[in-house]
């Protein structure tokens, strides 16, 4: 029925006069919207019976427990860190990686490198030096080195 | 609660200040509050205080952030409710088990005191702990968002506006979720009427 659409509007006390009277008159034929108002009535009577009240002060545990938690590291970063300058910082890290990787000259060291160039430098030694009787990298690397003292 | 407490704002500022004092203080005047929802919205239980403790805590997390322009009680109900909201959410899979612990006869005089609005006042002092798990149990049906709208607008009898801040919604949404609730709830109340006359004709 369509004055059933006004039962919100009763319920909270936000109608009055004619329309209040009109509801009231469709409330006493309407079993629906009768048991509504019983139900909801009950309800709420029975959950204000059932009592709220805290069984203790919990306000000395909570703020100790609250500046304890502040103390360490991982809170105070996840408690400051904002989304924007955590960003920047990333975007930043990464600029400077990609700016230094496109360098014209910049060839990135390591030990494979590095082993690399003294066998490049191996290879242009001639045979009569001794080489062919060296047995280990450790022998190879030891006349590789007395050879640079020696130029 | 509407209008801003400059003693909060004094309590708000020395706690983020290092003041362990001042945030017991704005702990102690809201602590009431906090339980008084987080109690009707999740029941009776003994993770009330771990909850009320949640709230606070996520409030003194996000302390450096409040505006001081703004009243500090709604801001502390939102959190609250939004606490329950996700607490609710989680257990959803786990709802009061309320039929299977009363007798089939307790069954039926509870559910018909529930559809009458005579005498029910005089009639709870004998088994109020009962009565509220029958509504415990119609309220484990809703949504979350309606269930906290409900106890916050019928159980608490706030204003719309006020149900509208501690909601973060605005005041049509929270209207909304208000009406939502009452159908359901009497949606849900005949079905447990009707599964109470199946099962009368059952036993008949």
């Amino acid at each position: 029925m369509k004055i059933c659409t006004l039962f919100d509007k009763y319920r909270d006390g936000e109608i009055s006069g004619v329309e209040k009277r009109e509801f009231e008159a469709h409330l006493a034929l309407c079993s629906d919207c009768r048991a509504k108002i019983s139900l909801l009535n009950n309800l709420a009577y029975i959950l204000r019976q059932d009592p709220a009240v805290m069984p203790l002060d919990l306000s000395g545990q909570i703020a100790r427990k609250a500046f304890q938690q502040n103390k360490t590291w991982d809170a105070l970063v996840i408690g400051w860190l904002k989304p924007g300058p955590a960003f920047a910082a990333l975007a930043l890290v990464c600029v400077l990686f990609s700016a230094l990787w496109l360098m014209p000259n910049y060839q990135p060291t390591s030990a494979f490198s590095e082993y690399e160039m003294l066998l490049e430098d191996a290879s242009a030694i001639s045979l009569d030096s001794g080489i062919a009787q060296i047995q280990s990298d450790t022998e190879l690397i030891l006349l590789l080195e007395q050879k640079a003292t020696s130029q | 609660m509407n209008n801003i407490d400059s003693a909060d704002s004094a309590l708000i500022e020395n706690t983020i200040n290092g003041d362990e004092g001042a945030f017991a203080e704005l702990v102690r005047r809201y602590q009431s509050a906090v339980w008084a929802v987080v109690h009707r919205t999740l029941g009776n239980s003994l993770d009330n205080e771990d909850a009320v403790q949640e709230v606070f805590l996520r409030a003194f997390t996000a302390l450096h952030k409040f505006d001081l322009k703004y009243p500090f009680g709604p801001w502390i109900m939102r959190i609250a409710t939004n606490y329950c909201i996700d607490q609710l959410r989680r257990k959803k899979g786990r709802k009061t088990q309320l039929w299977s612990e009363l007798r089939e006869s307790d069954q039926e005089r509870l559910l018909a005191d529930m559809s009458h609005d005579n005498n029910f006042e005089s009639g709870i002092a004998e088994g109020t702990a009962n009565y509220v798990k029958v509504a415990q149990a119609l309220l484990d049906g809703l949504n979350p968002k309606y269930r906290v709208a409900f106890i916050l607008r019928e159980v608490d009898e706030k204003p719309y506006d006020e149900v509208a801040r501690c909601l973060g919604t605005s005041e049509v949404a929270a209207r909304v979720r208000v009406s939502r609730a009452r159908s359901e709830l009497q949606r849900k109340f005949r079905a447990y009427l009707s599964g109470q006359k199946r099962k009368e004709r059952k036993v008949q």
